[in-house]
């Protein structure tokens, strides 16, 4: 039992940090990427190749290149990459192009980078994917392999409160309040001054190293990754995360990842089979899809809603009140009333 | 009113040597603009001088609106100058533009409607500190000091113009009149040194209408320069220093409300014969 907990707890606190790097780019920004799992799997590949050591000739596996760097420094350059890579796809995929059609670049990202990994064997293993990637500390520590998964899940709950406080001091900052800005109104923000199209840029590197960080830590855990692992429905399981718990909400979006993510889509791992082998996860994928159009329908703003900021006598933001759903009409009063 | 000239005065030493009469702020000069082979402006050419209200009226379809987001840098004009406080910023983009100190209003949908007002305002503050990512990740010591600052700055304006009880409020909870006094607000925030105002009066009430007026009448006064496309003419009439009347994407009038308001081919363009 404790086995599957751990499991259980990894995954969610996995998709906690993903969700809240999906968070910031649609979340707050505005930004419809499609194209997030690429980010996880670009750092899960990162620290696979980095941790493997160099690939032998004749070998079982193989990959471009290899080193066995020390941890955590596989994590530390998995979290470059992501944030490099997420510069380069929102080079591609956000100058130029509309809101709507963004989205559909990102969603051809994510196809191409798959079938590329696939398709070429000497890249990455292709189709079967890196495997025995070993993990952090496990041969120096001395544990059971039940009191390493405990270890392993500090470690990953050490780096989810690192990646909360940054995303808290991103949010609620004045940059926080630029983002914001951007994804309600454009060219408003735009009239005011700001490089719109940077803002997105900054949140696709910050996100994508996030992205990144996240497989870091899952492929060290699971120790393979493979392309089935990252095709493009996992974003949308991400981006139901974001929805179900509260977009522009970081308490909201980890309680989304932990209903979604944890107990929605691992949990049922954990359920006997009924009928067909597929018949779980087909059910699983379908019920996703609709629990975001439920939420998108009759509770848009999620289960915990984007906090208000609102300002105190000294200027500083403090107090948060819900929002107010968009169909209550509002009570306007005083007297400037147009 | 009184909070908000005082702050006017402040903002009115930020822009350098700026005094009404010390020359055209902003320059147009033979703009033309098509879109598909459809010439939308020809030619159009004025100035607008440092402190002083420049109305831009015509007809629907005459080009203003055109002539207004080639001056803010939305959209690149086919030729001609757009030469703002001495820079020619005709086709840069937008947002340098407002850098410079030309600041947009919409005529609709123009605030961030689940931002609150206070929030709203203090978007518009240029280069406040935890803008940039270091910044923000060097945490509120960092910037919580000036952002107070510039929150008691918006507390000044917003209680100069009746709406400091809705600080707290989303913008887009608010009427439409006061979402338009929330972007002149807005704008005030942006230090600028010359406001283009897309139709404020629309669809606002007659009292609110005459406080917006007030409201612009003050910044005027010190020394921040407005263009102002407008259909309510008795606004432009009460507000403006000069008047340029568009038809058909030209110019076909100049000169203060009461020299043009008489010449026939005004009238024609406003009667549905235009030229």
């Amino acid at each position: 039992m404790s086995y599957y907990v751990t499991v259980m707890l990894m995954y969610v606190l996995i998709g906690v940090i993903s969700a809240w790097g999906l968070n910031l780019q649609f979340g707050e920004t505005g930004v419809l990427n499609f194209a997030f799992i690429v980010f996880v799997a670009a750092g899960a590949y990162t620290t696979g190749v980095l941790s493997l050591g160099h690939p032998g000739h004749g070998g079982y596996q193989q990959y471009f290149w290899g080193a066995a760097w020390p941890w955590p420094l596989p994590w530390i350059a998995s979290t470059v990459v992501g944030g490099l890579l997420g510069l380069a796809v929102g080079a591609i995929s956000l100058r130029r192009l509309r809101g709507d059609y963004q989205a559909m670049v990102m969603l051809v990202v994510s196809l191409i980078a798959t079938y590329l990994v696939s398709a070429n064997v000497g890249f990455l293993n292709g189709q079967v994917g890196l495997a025995l990637i070993p993990a952090p500390f496990q041969g120096s520590l001395h544990l059971s392999t039940l009191g390493y998964r405990w270890f392993y899940l500090g470690l990953t709950a050490a780096f989810t409160l690192l990646v909360y406080e940054v995303m808290r001091r991103i949010t609620n900052s004045p940059l926080g309040r630029r983002l914001r800005a951007v994804r309600e109104n454009e060219a408003a923000a735009v009239a005011l001054g700001t490089n719109v199209v940077a803002t997105r840029l900054l949140t696709m590197f910050v996100g994508g190293a996030v992205a990144a960080l996240a497989g870091a830590i899952e492929v060290q855990f699971v120790g393979a990754w493979a392309p089935s692992g990252w095709t493009y429905p996992e974003t949308f399981g991400l981006f139901a995360a974001v929805l179900v718990g509260g977009r522009g909400n970081l308490g909201g979006v980890a309680v989304g990842a932990l209903l979604v993510q944890g107990l929605f889509l691992e949990g049922t791992v954990l359920l006997p089979n009924i009928g067909s082998p597929d018949l779980i996860g087909a059910v699983q994928w379908i019920t996703m899809g609709v629990m975001i159009m439920v939420f998108m329908w009759f509770r848009p703003q999620g289960v915990i809603p984007e906090r208000r900021k609102v300002f105190d006598g000294g200027g500083a933001a403090t107090r948060a009140r819900r929002f107010r759903l968009p169909l209550v009409p509002s009570k306007v009063g005083g007297g400037a009333r147009g | 009113m009184r909070v908000v000239e005082d702050q006017l005065v402040r903002q009115r030493r930020d822009v350098a040597g700026a005094r009404p009469g010390d020359g055209a702020l902003l320059v147009v000069d033979r703009l033309s603009i098509s879109f598909g082979g459809v010439r939308a402006v020809a030619g159009l050419s004025f100035e607008v001088p440092v402190g002083t209200i420049v109305g831009l009226i015509g007809p629907n379809g005459a080009g203003k609106s055109s002539a207004l987001k080639a001056i803010g840098g939305e959209i690149r004009p086919e030729s001609g100058r757009i030469m703002f406080d001495g820079a020619d910023t005709a086709g840069r983009p937008a947002y340098l533009t407002a850098r410079r100190g030309l600041i947009r209003t919409f005529q609709l949908g123009g605030e961030f409607a689940r931002l609150t007002v206070m929030e709203n305002l203090l978007v518009a503050v240029p280069g406040i500190r935890g803008q940039t990512l270091l910044g923000a990740l060097c945490g509120r010591r960092w910037w919580h000091s000036q952002q107070d600052a510039e929150v008691r700055r918006a507390r000044e304006i917003l209680t100069g113009l009746d709406l400091r009880h809705k600080e707290n409020d989303y913008a887009g909870d608010l009427s439409g009149g006061q979402r338009k006094l929330v972007e002149i607000a807005r704008a005030l925030m942006a230090r600028p040194k010359m406001l283009l105002l897309d139709e404020p009066m629309a669809g606002v009430n007659r009292s609110l209408a005459r406080r917006i007026e007030s409201t612009l009448a003050g910044v005027r006064d010190e020394g921040i320069a407005m263009l102002l496309v407008e259909h309510e003419l008795g606004s432009v009439e009460r507000l403006c220093d000069r008047v340029v009347v568009m038809a058909n994407g030209e110019k076909i009038a100049e000169g203060d409300m009461s020299q043009v308001r008489s010449r026939g081919e005004v009238l024609g363009a406003y009667l549905g014969g235009a030229r």
